[in-house]
C-alpha cells in the first residue's frame, strides 16, 4: 500500500520528465508498478522510454478479442523489436459467451449500458486481474486527450482500481507525442496515419473522417 | 455416441438427396446431439440460411477466435438479427491464451507449422471441443474441390478426431451453385467475398488470392497447400499422395 499522500506525490513529480517519472516509479514502486498499453501512440512512447532505460517495469495489454488486426501487428513488432515481453490479459470464456448468447456479438450498438457491460467483460475485468498486487499503474493518458477539459496530473488516485495511476506524459500535447516517435523511430499503429487519433476496439473506433464527434472523442 | 456405422446407414439413405433433404434427416436422426458448426463463410451461410428457413430444430455455433476480421463480427450480428436465431459463440479459455502468448508471442503462427497447430488448438479445436461435448454428430459447410485439402468431401464422414459423425450436406455441390443460391435467396454474406477472400478464417492467417489460385490458397498462404488446415477437419491425409496419406496407409 501507498501511504503517501497523492498531493505529496504530484509535489514531487512536478517539473520531471516523462523518463523521470517513469524512473523514479520503477523505483519507489518496485515489483508493485505495470505499465497498462494500449498500444495507442502515447502508450508506444513510453514502452519505447520503458526499454531504452532498461526500467523494471512489466508491460501488460487487454486483448479484448475484438481488436484490430493491426493492433496485434503493433503488439508482435513492438515486442519483438525492444525484445519484451507484453504481458495479454484476455477476457473470461464463459463471460463472454453468455454475454454474447445474451446480447449479442455486438451488443455495444444496442444501448450504453450494454456497451458499459461488454467493456467491464472484455476491458475492465481483465484489467482488474492484471492490477492484482499492484500500488501504482502507468498509463498514456496526456494533456489535451478526451473531453474532459481538468488538466492532467502526472498523478492520480484511481478510486475504482484503490491504485496510484501514474500519467508520464501527462504535460505532453499531441505535436510532441509525435515529435518523438518520428526522433526515435517508434513503431506505431498504420491505423493513426488513416485518422484514427484514439485505438481501441475495432467496431467502437472510428476514424476522424468518418466520425461526427470532435476530434479527440472518435471512441 | 456415433458410431462409423451410422455413416454407412446416411450415406445409403441420403444418395443424390438435397442438402435441405441431408439438413432434415440429421435434425430427425440425430435429435438433441446434432448441431451446426459454422465459420460464417459462404457455404455456411447457405446452411444457416436453410435451417432458418425449415426452422430445424438444429442449434447453430461458431468458434470466435478472438483474431477474427471486424467485418466477420459483423456478419456474425447481421445474421443472428436476420433469421431472428442465436448464434452460439464459443471463446478460448483466458488462462491458455495467456500462457500461449506469454511463451510464444502474440502472433506465433509465424514462426513455425507446430506453432501454427499450437494456436489453432487454443484458439479454435479446443472450444470446439467444449461446443461437441454432448453432440453425436455434427455439421459443416465443406464441399467437394475446397482446395487441396478437400478434393473430395463425401455428405456423411467419421470424425475420428471428434468420434462423431460429421455432416456436410453441400458436399456435392460447387462454388457457382452455392452463390448461385446466395444471390436468389438473399443470404446475407460476408463482404471480404466480395474482395478476393474465398475462404475466411483468422485475420492474420487469412488473405485474398489471385485469379484461378487454389480456393484455399490465401489461407496459412506461407505453409505448403497440405498443411492448410487447422485440424479441425483432418484433412491433409486425404490429398492422394501425400505424406501424411502415406503414413496413414502404410
Amino acid at each position: 500500500m501507498i501511504d503517501e499522500p497523492a498531493s505529496d506525490v504530484l509535489a514531487r513529480l512536478q517539473g520531471l520528465s516523462p523518463e523521470e517519472i517513469l524512473a523514479d516509479a520503477a523505483v519507489r514502486y518496485a515489483g508493485k508498478v505495470a505499465f497498462a498499453t494500449s498500444l495507442g501512440v502515447e502508450d508506444q512512447v513510453i514502452t519505447h522510454m520503458i526499454a531504452a532505460a532498461g526500467l523494471d517495469i512489466p508491460i501488460f495489454t487487454i486483448d479484448t478479442g475484438r481488436l484490430f488486426p493491426e493492433s496485434h501487428e503493433l503488439l508482435d513488432r513492438t515486442s519483438r523489436k525492444y525484445g519484451l515481453t507484453i504481458a495479454v490479459y484476455c477476457p473470461d470464456a464463459r463471460e463472454v459467451e453468455q454475454m454474447v448468447a445474451r446480447d449479442g456479438v455486438n451488443l455495444f450498438r444496442e444501448s450504453e449500458f450494454l456497451r458499459d457491460t461488454c467493456c467491464e467483460t472484455r476491458k475492465v475485468k481483465p484489467l482488474r486481474r492484471a492490477q492484482v498486487g499492484l500500488d501504482a499503474w502507468i498509463c498514456g493518458r496526456r494533456h489535451g486527450r478526451g473531453a474532459a477539459q481538468a488538466p492532467m496530473q502526472p498523478a492520480e488516485w484511481d478510486a475504482a482500481a484503490g491504485l496510484l495511476t501514474i500519467n508520464p506524459l501527462a504535460a505532453w500535447d499531441e505535436a510532441r507525442v509525435w515529435d518523438y516517435v518520428r526522433a526515435h523511430d517508434v513503431p506505431y499503429s498504420p491505423l493513426h496515419d488513416h485518422g484514427f487519433p484514439t485505438i481501441d476496439c475495432a467496431p467502437c473506433t472510428l476514424a476522424e473522417t468518418t466520425a461526427s464527434t470532435a476530434p479527440d472523442q472518435t471512441r | 455416441m456415433t458410431q462409423p456405422e451410422d455413416v454407412a446407414a446416411v450415406l445409403e439413405e441420403l444418395d443424390g438427396a438435397t442438402p435441405e433433404a441431408v439438413l432434415a434427416d440429421a435434425a430427425r436422426r440425430f435429435a438433441g446431439r446434432v448441431a451446426f458448426a459454422s465459420s460464417l463463410g459462404a457455404e455456411d451461410q447457405v446452411l444457416t440460411h436453410m435451417i432458418a428457413e425449415a426452422g430445424l430444430d438444429i442449434p447453430i455455433f461458431t468458434l470466435d477466435t478472438g483474431r477474427l476480421f471486424p467485418e466477420t463480427y459483423d456478419l456474425l450480428d447481421r445474421t443472428a438479427k436476420h433469421y431472428g436465431l442465436c448464434i452460439k459463440t464459443y471463446f478460448p479459455a483466458a488462462a491458455e491464451v495467456e500462457r500461449m502468448v506469454d511463451r510464444d508471442g502474440i502472433n506465433l503462427f509465424r514462426d513455425s507449422i507446430e506453432a501454427r497447430h499450437r494456436c489453432c488448438e487454443v484458439r479454435k479445436i479446443m472450444p470446439l471441443r467444449r461446443a461437441q461435448l454432448e453432440l453425436g454428430a455434427w455439421i459443416c459447410g465443406l464441399r467437394s474441390g475446397q482446395g487441396a485439402t478437400r478434393q473430395k468431401v463425401e455428405v456423411a464422414e467419421w470424425d475420428q478426431l471428434a468420434d462423431m459423425v460429421k455432416i456436410n450436406p453441400l458436399a456435392a455441390w460447387d462454388e457457382a451453385r452455392v452463390w448461385e443460391y446466395i444471390h436468389a435467396n438473399d443470404v446475407p454474406y460476408n463482404p471480404l467475398h466480395d474482395q478476393g477472400f474465398p475462404s475466411i478464417g483468422c485475420a492474420p492467417c487469412t488473405r485474398a488470392v489471385g485469379e484461378g489460385e487454389d480456393w484455399r490458397a490465401g489461407r496459412w498462404w506461407w505453409e505448403l497447400p497440405e498443411h492448410r488446415e487447422c485440424g479441425l477437419h483432418d484433412r491433409a491425409a486425404r490429398i492422394p499422395g501425400s505424406a501424411a496419406d502415406t503414413a496413414a496407409s502404410a
